[in-house]
């Protein structure tokens, strides 16, 4: 019969994180973004020692970059200390966003924290009552990328009951994310270990039961693409069984409505539109940072967006949010889906001059369009800070500029505005 | 495609009206002011393009009624098309029937648009006299530019929209500015930057503070320690200077002591000095009596010495034990000598006289009488007993031989009597041979050819058997062997005949011998002479044995006779050398000649001992005479007889000598005992005067006098000593060693003076010190405030966040400013593109329109290359700018150009021409030569010309009038 072990299993702590945000937010609110994953570190904390776990495991990416605020480091160590005055050990191993060679000034942790240095893998043992209960395996990237496969490494040593491999990660077939140290779950079902603490992909997924191979993933969503509870896993072995509970930790979520508007005629309609979206996610109970999409058959909306309404409409919204509070939903972006109100096939075959400008516009070259751009992308100083725009981006942009083009061909009302 | 009819459900003030319009010659519609001319024009583009719903609404029939209408197009690929649109149906979209009955979406109406949507229908192939009315707004500057968008567009648009681009992309961005948005933008985010790198420098400095942290701690533990020191220091120079004039007595101390130099003094010199004068002094006096004692022996021995002569005594002596001992011994010998001498005498007479020979005593001497001699004589003897036995034996000998001969001379004689004559003999054997010769040659065939047959059969017997046995081993064939075995058998069995008749034959012989008797006779006669002569052949032969016997002993006799002559001739001789052997018998010289040695050892024995005697008698002679010498020496009477009372004499003499000898021996060793206790006595004695004068060293002085002086000196100089090192003691316990070490007090004294302007300087120092501590204490704790501040500053991570917030809205915006970028830049080259397309022909055109519309006055038109702007020139070659020109010209210009496109355009996709009284402000001149242009136009083209002016038919040749 084995010794009962109770544990927490998180990852991608990420403290510090920098957040990308669409619109222009209060700085009431950029505050609470910015506490949010050292909140969301301190539930960590919190649950260890309200579930009074034996260990804690934190398998890489505790820092957003390399560079490790000194603020991030020191809230750490104070969340460690005081596991250590709980008598709770803590088992780190460093990932491809706190690579060990990329920290130039890592701060001292408290005693009860043990640290995976090295890129080979190695392992801490685990004493309950002056026992060894488990051997935690793990390895630390050493420098920003690991690409080979480290599976093979992880071979059980010596008597313990439980055995306990760390590994920041991905599923090789994973196209989503950077492969580093690629493996296959076959492959980690063959190494023989008890539990597989995974990191890396930021969305908790559980890719076996048995043994249990789990992505706890990160602790606080950043931006859209981390949408929903984000959290740890509570891992409880007792009586041969093992159990885990998703733990949510963090502070507000990201989450998305689309919201049919074919219906509307007039931008005073928006409003409504914006309160439904935000009614859909009222019913989870926590801070929301929404991305609204609307969607139409029509041309109104994007006009509505060029004439700046939908903007005007989301502040009035937004401004209604009491954001001090612990609950509140943040209108934070909104997309338009609609189709354009003439036939580019038709107008392409035109002798006019739209005609004509949609065939420049397809024709466009790549080295053309970013002769046009360099003048601000290619800026003395401009290129430091503003970001060259992706080919997609640059599509989009180009697409958003034909429309705007077409439609001001189309219509007279610019003319008549100017 | 041409516009045939249409059908107005309701359009603004329209409603349920219909009309046909001619396609082939000008369509002119006339009505005045109100008369709903626009309105049926926009009716004509809606049907065309339809309306967005607002705009629509606009057009809502006033008294109700539903909005739409039909438009009935004559197309050249589809006939007579039918667009209905009706506004709340599919929201205003165009329903379109063909003749065969198809019907088709707006997709399909915007294909037989060749894709042309209202506003580019408008600026291509519709006028109207805003157009005219918005050129007079234009700056001169514009107008060329203006103009050439018209040429290419029929309108501005162009130009406004490129206008209204670069506006927003100038409120965006301009690379050298700073107000526009992004600049503006970008401004802030560098200043966040700034601050982002400040505070991370900060952070870096955070763990640089750490280490000045340390580096404080381990200064103030420094100073400390200094602190420690100095105080120690000053308590130091404080416990000198009270120790000071302890110091100060203790120099003076070692200066008298340097002055004066070590007493020597040996240790506890002055007690040592008395034991030794007590030891000393019994000592002394018994020397004092010894002396005397000794004085007095010398006298009493030299008293005694003056009697005895040492040598005479010794002489005396020697003469008493030594010679008086050997006078005694030689008359002793010679005495024993003389009795033994003639016992000898005695006996060497009785033994000659038992020889009894002729020989004297004295001749014994003379006769050598070696070794050999004996065996010579013995010799002799034996020579002569043996010859004698010798001869007797021959002559016994030869008697025996002669006896001998006669026997067998007898013996001789008898055979040869007893024989048979030698003729007689002859016969007997010749009959013999006779017989014998005849027998033998039958016999001897026979049996040798039985023996060699008797050997083949017994040869054939084991052959047989051989062969019988070979064959049953061989080939087991037991008949064979049987048959092989009798065979054998047979054979046996005629070889054992054979041999009987062998054994048969002598038999056969003697039965052969037929003269028996007689030749028996014969035989035995023979038989019988043989046996005689054989005996008288040994007779014979023993005969010459002893004739040759007696020669041998004649010869042996010769030799005997031959010693016996050597022998006389040795005896001879021997009788010679020794004359007295004559009577004696030679077998008894061998007996003499031991007698004779005997009896010559007695008298060589004889000779010694006369000689010994001889000896003894002198050395009693020599005696003798040294006694008489030593007795006349001494005046003593000699006695000459009587020796013995002589050595009485002189022994009594040296008795008494003797005696006084004792007495000084005695004396002598008396004087030697006290000598010897005087010898000890002085040895202990000087050991004390050694001890005694090393006091004396040690204390470097000669006399007992100074050495008491010394000794005071010695005890005063140790009380100096024992002060100084109490001093000394005293100041190490006051002082400690470090203190000792530091301030060298064992080398000099320190100077007050010295001493307290150190304890100033160390004081001032060690003030100095504490300010320092506290001093570093206030930065220690400086750092470790700067430090906690830094652990508990949100600020970078602040700064960070606020930069990631405005860089992102920077980058939102250089998006914007991307999208209009890309719009003013395709819309640049697209224009550079059509203009190249179609400018040319479009002012071909226009030069055609303008030389008409100015009569002449106005002959070319082109395009400047670089300012790309319009230029005129007149007929006389002048060259204008379109701003030069006269307002009408210009407006005739801008004719000519939208007329020159229009035309152009509908080359491509002819279209209905819509003119909604475009040229109003015309003179009736210039109307005129308008109308002649749409007229020609409208040959080419439909043309459809709204107007107030009712008359204007009357300007065309056959216009279809539509009248409102």
């Amino acid at each position: 019969m084995r010794d009962s072990i109770r544990f927490i299993h998180s990852a991608d702590l990420h403290i510090d994180s920098l957040f990308k945000t669409k619109g222009h937010l209060p700085q009431e609110l950029l505050e609470q973004l910015r506490a949010s994953t050292f909140e969301a570190f301190d539930r960590l904390i919190d649950a260890c020692i309200q579930h009074q776990v034996d260990f804690l495991i934190i398998t890489g990416d505790l820092y957003n970059e390399e560079i490790r605020s000194l603020k991030a480091q020191v809230h750490l160590r104070r969340g460690f200390e005081r596991l250590q005055k709980n008598g709770i050990s803590v088992y780190i191993s460093y990932g491809n966003h706190d690579f060990v060679k990329g920290s130039k000034h890592p701060i001292e942790l408290p005693n009860n924290v043990h640290i995976f240095t090295s890129e080979h893998v190695s392992y801490f043992p685990f004493k309950k009552n002056g026992i060894v209960v488990a051997h935690i395996y793990g390895f630390s990237y050493e420098t920003r990328e690991v690409k080979e496969r480290k599976v093979a490494s992880y071979k059980r040593v010596g008597e313990a009951a439980y055995h306990i491999g760390m590994l920041h990660g991905s599923v090789e077939t994973n196209t989503e994310h950077d492969v580093y140290a690629p493996f296959s779950i076959e492959e980690l079902k063959n190494q023989g270990m008890d539990y597989w603490a995974l990191g890396h992909i930021h969305k908790r997924e559980v890719l076996s039961e048995d043994p249990p191979i789990i992505y706890p993933g990160n602790i606080q969503g950043r931006s859209r693409k981390e949408a929903g509870e984000k959290g740890c896993y509570l891992v409880e072995n007792a009586q041969g069984t093992w159990n885990h509970t998703f733990l949510p930790l963090h502070s507000f979520t990201y989450e998305t409505a689309i919201v049919e508007c074919g219906h509307l005629n007039s931008p005073d309609q928006l409003e409504k539109a914006l309160e439904e979206a935000k009614k859909r996610v009222e019913a989870n109970y926590t801070s929301t940072m929404l991305t609204i999409t609307l969607r139409t058959d029509h041309s109104n909306l994007r006009e509505w967006k060029l004439t700046g309404y939908i903007d005007e409409w989301v502040e009035i919204v937004n401004a209604t949010e009491d954001t001090g509070s612990n609950e509140w939903i943040w209108i934070d972006d909104v997309k338009i889906i609609d189709r354009p109100q003439w036939n580019e096939t038709e107008l392409l075959k035109g002798h006019h001059f739209t005609g004509e400008l949609l065939r420049s516009i397809q024709s466009l070259g790549k080295k053309e369009m970013e002769d046009w751009l360099d003048p601000l992308f290619t800026h003395r100083k401009m290129y430091k800070y503003v970001q060259s725009l992706t080919d997609v981006e640059k599509e989009d942009a180009l697409e958003e500029a034909k429309r705007m083009m077409v439609e001001h061909f189309m219509s007279g009302e610019k003319r008549q505005g100017s | 495609m041409k516009i045939k009819e249409f059908k107005i459900y309701g359009f603004g003030k329209w409603k349920d009206f219909s009309a046909s319009l001619s396609g082939d010659q000008l369509s002119l519609v006339t009505g005045k002011n109100e008369a709903g001319k626009s309105t049926l024009y926009h009716f004509i583009l809606f049907m065309l393009f339809g309306l967005p719903p607002k705009q629509r609404e606009f057009y809502l029939p006033k008294n109700g009624g539903p909005l739409g209408g039909q438009l009935c197009l004559e197309t050249h690929d589809y006939g007579r098309v039918i667009i209905e649109r009706i506004h709340d149906r599919d929201n205003g979209r165009a329903l379109c029937r063909l003749e065969s009955g198809h019907e088709f979406g707006e997709e399909w109406l915007q294909q037989l648009l060749d894709g042309m949507e209202r506003k580019g229908y408008e600026t291509t192939y519709g006028f109207n006299a805003d157009d005219l009315l918005r050129l007079q707004h234009l700056s001169g500057n514009e107008l060329g530019e203006v103009l050439l968008n018209i040429g290419l567009t029929g309108s501005d648009q162009i130009y406004q929209a490129e206008k209204w681009l670069q506006k927003q992309l100038d409120s965006k961005f301009k690379p050298k500015g700073k107000k526009p948005e992004i600049n503006a933008q970008m401004e802030i985010v560098e200043q966040l930057e700034q601050k982002k790198k400040k505070l991370e420098s900060e952070e870096g400095e955070y763990f640089r503070l750490q280490e000045d942290k340390q580096t404080k701690v381990e200064q103030i533990e420094e100073l400390e320690k200094a602190w420690t020191a100095k105080t120690n220091e000053i308590y130091a120079i404080e416990q000198l200077l009270k120790t000071r004039p302890l110091l100060v007595e203790y120099y003076q101390m070692i200066g008298k002591e340097k002055e004066q130099q070590m007493v020597k003094f040996p240790e506890a010199g002055v007690e040592r000095y008395y034991q030794l004068k007590e030891k000393m002094l019994p000592l002394q006096s018994e020397e004092q009596l010894l002396q005397s004692n000794l004085k007095e022996l010398y006298q009493a021995a030299d008293e005694l010495k003056e009697v005895k002569n040492q040598e005479v005594l010794n002489e005396g002596k020697w003469l008493h034990d030594v010679q008086r001992n050997e006078y005694e011994k030689a008359s002793f010998e010679y005495d024993r000598l003389q009795q033994q001498f003639e016992k000898i005498k005695e006996q060497l007479k009785q033994e000659l006289t038992y020889i009894d020979a002729p020989l004297e005593e004295h001749e014994l001497e003379e006769y050598p009488l070696p070794f050999y001699i004996e065996e010579t004589w013995r010799d002799l003897k034996n020579e002569k007993e043996e010859l004698d036995r010798e001869q007797t034996f021959y002559k016994e000998q030869e008697t025996d031989i002669e006896r001998e001969f006669n026997k067998i001379e007898k013996r001789k004689h008898t055979i040869e009597e007893k024989r048979i004559s030698e003729n007689q003999r002859r016969e007997l054997e010749e009959k013999l041979q006779n017989t014998y010769e005849s027998a033998v040659t039958a016999d001897e065939g026979n049996t040798s050819r039985l023996k060699k047959r008797r050997l083949y059969a017994i040869s054939a017997a084991i052959g047989t058997f051989v062969v019988g046995s070979l064959f049953q081993t061989i080939t087991s064939s037991l008949e064979v062997f049987i048959v092989m075995l009798i065979i054998g058998l047979f054979f046996v069995f005629y070889s054992y005949n054979i041999h009987k008749k062998i054994e048969s034959y002598p038999l056969a012989a003697d039965q052969l011998a037929i003269p028996s008797h007689e030749m028996e006779e014969a035989r035995w006669q023979l038989q019988q002479d043989d046996k005689q002569m054989t005996e008288w052949n040994h007779l014979h032969e023993q005969w010459k044995q002893l004739n040759q016997e007696e020669i041998r002993l004649q010869e042996k006799k010769r030799l005997l006779f031959q010693r016996q002559t050597r022998l006389e001739a040795a005896m001879r001789e021997q009788k010679n050398l020794y004359p007295f052997l004559t009577s004696l018998k030679v077998q008894h010289w061998e007996k003499l000649y031991h007698l004779l040695v005997h009896a010559k050892d007695k008298k060589l024995e004889l000779l010694r001992m006369e000689k010994e005697s001889q000896s003894f008698k002198k050395t009693m002679k020599q005696i003798e005479d040294d006694l008489r010498t030593f007795f006349s020496d001494r005046k003593w009477e000699f006695n000459e007889d009587n020796m013995k009372a002589n050595w009485q004499h002189l022994q009594d003499w040296v008795y008494e000598q003797e005696r006084v000898d004792v007495r000084i021996n005695e004396l002598e060793k008396k004087i030697r005992t006290v000598q010897h206790q005087l010898k000890e006595n002085t040895t202990r004695l000087y050991a004390y005067y050694d001890e005694k004068e090393s006091l004396f060293k040690e204390a470097e002085v000669n006399s007992e006098e100074a050495f008491y002086d010394r000794a005071k000196q010695k005890e005063v100089q140790q009380e100096r000593q024992a002060k100084i090192l109490d001093l000394e003691g005293q100041l190490k316990g006051m002082l400690s060693e470090k203190e000792q070490r530091d301030f060298q007090v064992w080398e000099a004294v320190p100077e007050e003076s010295e001493l307290l302007s150190r304890l100033n300087t160390v004081k001032l120092r060690k003030e100095g010190l504490e300010e320092e501590r506290k001093q570093t204490q206030q930065s220690l704790a400086d750092t470790k405030s700067e430090i906690s501040r830094l652990e508990n500053s949100d600020e970078r991570s602040s700064i960070t966040h606020r930069l990631q917030a405005e860089k992102e809205k920077l980058q939102r915006k250089a998006r914007e400013w991307t999208i209009y970028q890309l719009a003013l830049k395709s819309l640049e080259k697209t224009k550079q593109t059509y203009k190249d397309k179609y400018l040319p022909q479009v002012i071909n055109k226009a030069i055609n329109y303008i030389i008409k519309l100015t009569e002449g006055k106005y002959v070319d038109i082109y395009i400047h290359a670089e300012d790309e702007k319009v230029r005129i020139t007149d007929r006389e070659g002048i060259i204008y700018l379109p701003e030069e020109l006269s307002r009408g010209t210009r407006d005739q210009l801008y004719v000519a150009f939208r007329f020159a496109l229009g035309e152009t355009m509908a080359d491509k996709s002819s279209m209905p021409f819509l003119i909604d009284d475009a040229f109003v402000h015309f003179d009736s001149t210039r109307l005129r030569i308008m109308t002649e242009i749409i007229e020609e136009l409208a040959s080419r083209h439909q043309v459809v010309l709204f107007t107030w002016k009712g008359e204007l038919d009357v300007w065309f040749q056959s216009p279809d009038v539509l009248h409102l």
